[in-house]
């Protein structure tokens, strides 16, 4: 749309004077010159449109009764009823709160360890050496949280499990699938596992492109190591850390739900339970569709408005900086 | 690639100008040491079930250290997840896996170049809004229960095109893939159209083949998220020769441990070495295809970084 304008400006600029209908046919003749790149488009806008518009359209569930025979444009409205029953449950709230603590925990455990290790990998010398710790630390990204369960449960296995036998011979007796806080910790650290060596491609993409010439500078100016660190290496990466940053607070209310489901039991419900779960418990295993989607949308509100919220603080924060 | 090629050549010339300081020497040792046991920790869960696939129950629960080693091979696990009248019928669901992967795979990758060679094109009217309408996705969603809804509204439960027709894109790829296109040589296209080529034309015998390394990388993207989604099965489907393996794995960890455990007392119903068998099966492919993946994943993935 920008490009067409600009073009528009450029041909008065030269003095040539466009009547209003003319621009308008010249509009329709470039659409339809481009034809052919609109309609290779519209299979997918099409599919958009059915499956991820029109649930859009279906969030106004969260406003109605659901009734199976009349549909969710039949359904009656109750206005902010299924709001005011959610807000009412207990259940819920620690479904949030424990959304809201797991991925903090997890941000603040695996932010600064994935750039630690995405330096660490970029300082490795021996290029066969650096493609085998790539390849190892990259692979659990690719394996589903049900495989990483499995694992889970194995490694934890009370009779055979060498994780628990050996946090046993320490005299710590594990119970990660029955004791809340445990289990959070097994959240962040199995999350941590299985996520920490992927998030370091896009750090080590941006340590690639630090020149070398400040670190021989440093070097001949008699800087360390950590100094560095702290006055070449990072603030370099500060672009790239505010971007990570800003998606990851801009998902801290939702997600979680295969590694969750995977893991938990009713056990850990008070700590381990997270809206994902929690709306699909209520949604799909009680059948109760309407209280579903307001839990759904809520959830899709407060994360966009973390998003956006986030979007601002670092536009400020890079504004600042410059 | 030529930005990377540029950079070795650098970091080359560096090492001669480094001073090797013995502090640097002993520094880089115990880095390399520290990340050859972040290698480890990545691979120790694997390797021990993969072991432990091959061994007896008893074998397993007598042998609780951090190295196992088979007293005995056997691969009664395997053989009882295959039998054609088990319950897990692991034979039937991979070739399942196989083909929803494989139909997945085609049609999401068509859909998803042909829409992101749609949104490269320069000057086109209206650009601007189809972009937003694709990322509008991204961030906003109807939520599990209208989808639940669509889904059987659409008479697609209980059927196997309900694990392929939905999922049509991703629209992060799409943007990988849109910027690949976006930083494609227009010179090329200008050439061909000069010589006559028509845009259908341009696309397929130039375009297309010159892209083989990033519709490579999405295309693995997709076969692997295809290969691991289980929730999709979960959902909509109840017929158990529909079942993919993912999900039939699902339920064999989940029906032999972590749910409806009883003060830390773990109920087992499916041995062990019968679950790490269906884990194994379910694994190799993905192990497999995975050097192809590195090959070309940094790549694609960095692409997409770029543009944000």
């Amino acid at each position: 749309m920008k490009s067409f304008l600009g073009k528009k400006n450029q041909e008065s600029n030269n003095g040539v004077r466009i009547a209003p209908r003319s621009r308008a046919a010249k509009l329709g003749k470039n659409i339809w010159d481009n034809r052919f790149f609109y309609l290779i488009m519209i299979p997918a806008i099409i599919l958009l449109l059915i499956f991820a518009y029109e649930p859009m359209y279906g969030v106004i569930l969260a406003f109605k009764r659901y009734s199976f025979k009349l549909g969710i444009t039949g359904s009656p409205w109750v206005g902010f009823k299924n709001f005011n029953e959610l807000f009412e449950q207990e259940e819920f709230w620690n479904a949030f709160r424990n959304t809201f603590v797991i991925n903090l925990l997890k941000l603040v455990v695996s932010f600064p360890l994935t750039i630690i290790l995405a330096v660490q990998i970029n300082a490795i010398r021996s290029k066969v050496y650096k493609t085998f710790v790539q390849t190892c630390v990259y692979l659990p990204h690719f394996v589903s949280w049900v495989v990483v369960a499995g694992l889970i449960f194995s490694l934890f296995d009370e009779s055979s499990g060498p994780i628990y036998n050996f946090l046993l011979s320490l005299g710590i007796k594990t119970n990660v699938f029955g004791d809340g806080n445990q289990f959070v910790a097994l959240l962040v650290l199995s999350d941590l596992w299985k996520e920490v060596g992927w998030g370091t491609i896009i750090y080590l993409a941006a340590l690639s492109n630090i020149s070398t010439e400040y670190y021989e500078a440093a070097d001949v100016d008699g800087a360390n190591i950590v100094q560095q660190f702290f006055h070449i290496t990072l603030p370099e990466l500060l672009p790239t850390m505010s971007i990570v940053l800003l998606l990851r607070v801009g998902s801290l209310i939702g997600g979680g739900f295969d590694q969750i489901y995977n893991l938990y039991n009713s056990q850990v419900y008070d700590k381990g339970d997270v809206i994902d779960t929690y709306l699909y418990r209520i949604g799909i295993g009680d059948g109760n569709f309407a209280l579903g989607t307001a839990a759904g949308l809520f959830e899709s509100l407060a994360n966009l408005v973390l998003l956006i919220g986030a979007g601002v603080v670092i536009g400020r924060i890079k504004k600042k900086v410059e | 690639m030529e930005a990377m090629a540029r950079t070795n050549v650098k970091r080359g010339k560096t090492t001669s100008l480094r001073r090797t300081r013995l502090g640097r020497k002993v520094g880089r040792a115990i880095n390399s040491g520290l990340l050859f046991l972040v290698a480890m920790t990545m691979l120790y869960p694997f390797i021990q079930i993969f072991l432990k696939s091959f061994m007896t129950d008893t074998d397993i629960i007598n042998q609780g250290g951090f190295f196992v080693w088979p007293n005995t091979w056997q691969i009664e696990g395997y053989k009882s997840i295959f039998e054609a009248d088990s319950v897990y019928n692991v034979g039937h669901a991979f070739l399942i896996s196989v083909f929803v992967t494989a139909a997945t795979t085609i049609y999401q990758l068509t859909i998803t170049t042909l829409a992101a060679y749609g949104l490269s094109k320069r000057f086109l009217p209206g650009k601007k809004f189809f972009y937003a309408f694709f990322i509008f996705t991204m961030y906003f969603g109807g939520g599990l229960i209208p989808y639940f809804i669509l889904i059987r509204q659409l008479g697609l439960l209980n059927q196997i095109w309900v694990l392929i027709i939905p999922q049509f894109i991703s629209v992060p790829n799409l943007l990988v893939m849109k910027s690949f296109f976006d930083n494609f040589p227009s010179e090329v296209i200008e050439a061909a159209k000069v010589d006559g080529c028509s845009n259908w034309r341009t696309f397929i015998s130039i375009v297309l083949p010159l892209s083989k390394a990033v519709l490579a990388t999405i295309a693995l993207f997709i076969a692997v998220g295809v290969w691991n989604n289980w929730f999709t099965t979960m959902l909509f489907i109840q017929d158990p020769d529909l079942r993919p393996l993912a999900y039939v794995v699902q339920v064999i960890i989940d029906m032999s441990v972590g749910r409806n455990t009883q003060d830390g007392q773990t109920v087992q119903l499916i041995g062990k070495s019968i679950q790490y068998a269906a884990i194994i099966v379910s694994t190799v492919p993905i192990v497999l295809v995975y050097p192809f993946l590195q090959k070309y994943f940094e790549k694609g993935v960095m692409i997409g970084s770029i543009k944000g």
